[in-house]
């Protein structure tokens, strides 16, 4: 049940059709993970504790750089030097007291990862590295959770919504290997990704609309362009086709 | 005389400043490798931006097959009449 405050607070998507007080609900039980407090968790958090979902866990291993700040906005001058998840910790909870916010300095890694997950209703990939990607990805699978993928570079960015089961998984499309490097960006990338993402997110748990489901979103900006590309499933995929389930 | 039937390949984002912001090309092949080999043939600059000086695929390079990943180092894949080639970066950033 909401509460007045909740009601008015939410006002203007309760308003949305087919929205309503029963979608806020779904919102308010929901408990979403975040990969990453960076350029596309900074803003994927904010829209969904602003949005009320009821639980959020963001996990992230970095301090604050001052090279950070032109695109993860949940940081600012002052906490240069502070844990990320520390600097969402004094934020978050001023824009939404009601969220249960459950900000881990930790490394996701293959022996943790399960309990980080752990009943999460969702998982949001805001990461910066491919081996961390195909984690989220084994575990999305294995536990049939499903996973937003975004990523960005300069002025481009892709999103696509992963259901186990129904739609092509991560590596379907995307190559596990690429070597670590540091990628140019500029901030309105990650926010415009990072909204899509958010977009998915609530569509899932209030059950509204069509997802980006096999579907690959390619956002460019220098041309201001947005993009589809079928995606198919591979057969040959090693986390979600024919071969790894014969294995 | 070749034989190779035309094909379309999209090219995202970056690519588009070495075809002058053409987004759609054609090509002419029959498989991942020719198609490769032609579009580089009339954007030469392209080269060095998907092959290492091996002549392996770089690894920030993703090419679709009618959204199916070609990934095979050979780039044998073959392409069928209607296919559609996707060329654009494989990014990780976050």
């Amino acid at each position: 049940m909401l509460n007045q405050a909740e009601r008015e607070r939410y006002d203007r998507q309760i308003f949305i059709p087919d929205f309503g007080e029963a979608g806020q609900e779904k919102l308010k039980l929901a408990k979403v993970f975040i990969a990453g407090n960076g350029g596309l968790g900074c803003p994927i958090a904010l829209y969904l504790a602003a949005a009320g979902v009821g639980t959020l866990r963001i996990v992230d291993n970095g301090s604050v750089e001052l090279s950070n700040l032109n695109r993860q906005i949940l940081h600012w001058t002052e906490d240069v030097g502070r844990r990320k998840v520390d600097s969402t910790l004094a934020k978050l909870p001023r824009l939404n007291p009601g969220v249960k916010l459950d900000a881990l300095y930790d490394t996701i890694t293959e022996k943790n990862i399960a309990a980080l997950v752990d009943d999460s209703d969702l998982i949001i990939d805001a990461m910066d590295n491919m081996p961390v990607r195909f984690l989220l990805n084994r575990t999305a699978l294995a536990r049939k959770i499903p996973y937003i993928y975004g990523a960005v570079y300069g002025f481009e960015g892709r999103a696509t919504t992963i259901i186990p089961g129904r739609t092509v998984c991560l590596g379907c499309f995307c190559q596990e290997y690429l070597p670590p490097a540091k990628f140019p960006v500029v901030g309105a990338t990650p926010a415009v990704i990072a909204a899509i993402q958010a977009t998915e997110d609530i569509k899932y748990i209030v059950g509204l609309g069509d997802l980006l489901a096999n579907r690959l979103l390619i956002y460019d900006g220098l041309r201001m362009q947005f993009a589809e590309m079928a995606l198919a499933p591979d057969p040959d995929c090693a986390y979600c086709g024919s071969r790894a389930a014969a294995k | 005389m070749t034989t190779e039937s035309k094909k379309n390949m999209k090219l995202f984002g970056y690519f588009q400043r070495f075809t002058g912001g053409q987004e759609t090309v054609e090509v002419a092949g029959d498989t991942v490798r020719q198609c490769m080999d032609s579009l580089i043939a009339r954007f030469p600059d392209l080269g060095k931006e998907i092959f290492d000086k091996d002549g392996k695929p770089r690894p920030h390079i993703s090419i679709f097959v009618s959204g199916r990943r070609a990934n095979s180092m050979e780039m044998a894949e073959p392409i069928k009449e209607g296919d559609t080639l996707s060329l654009m970066l494989n990014i990780i950033g976050g």
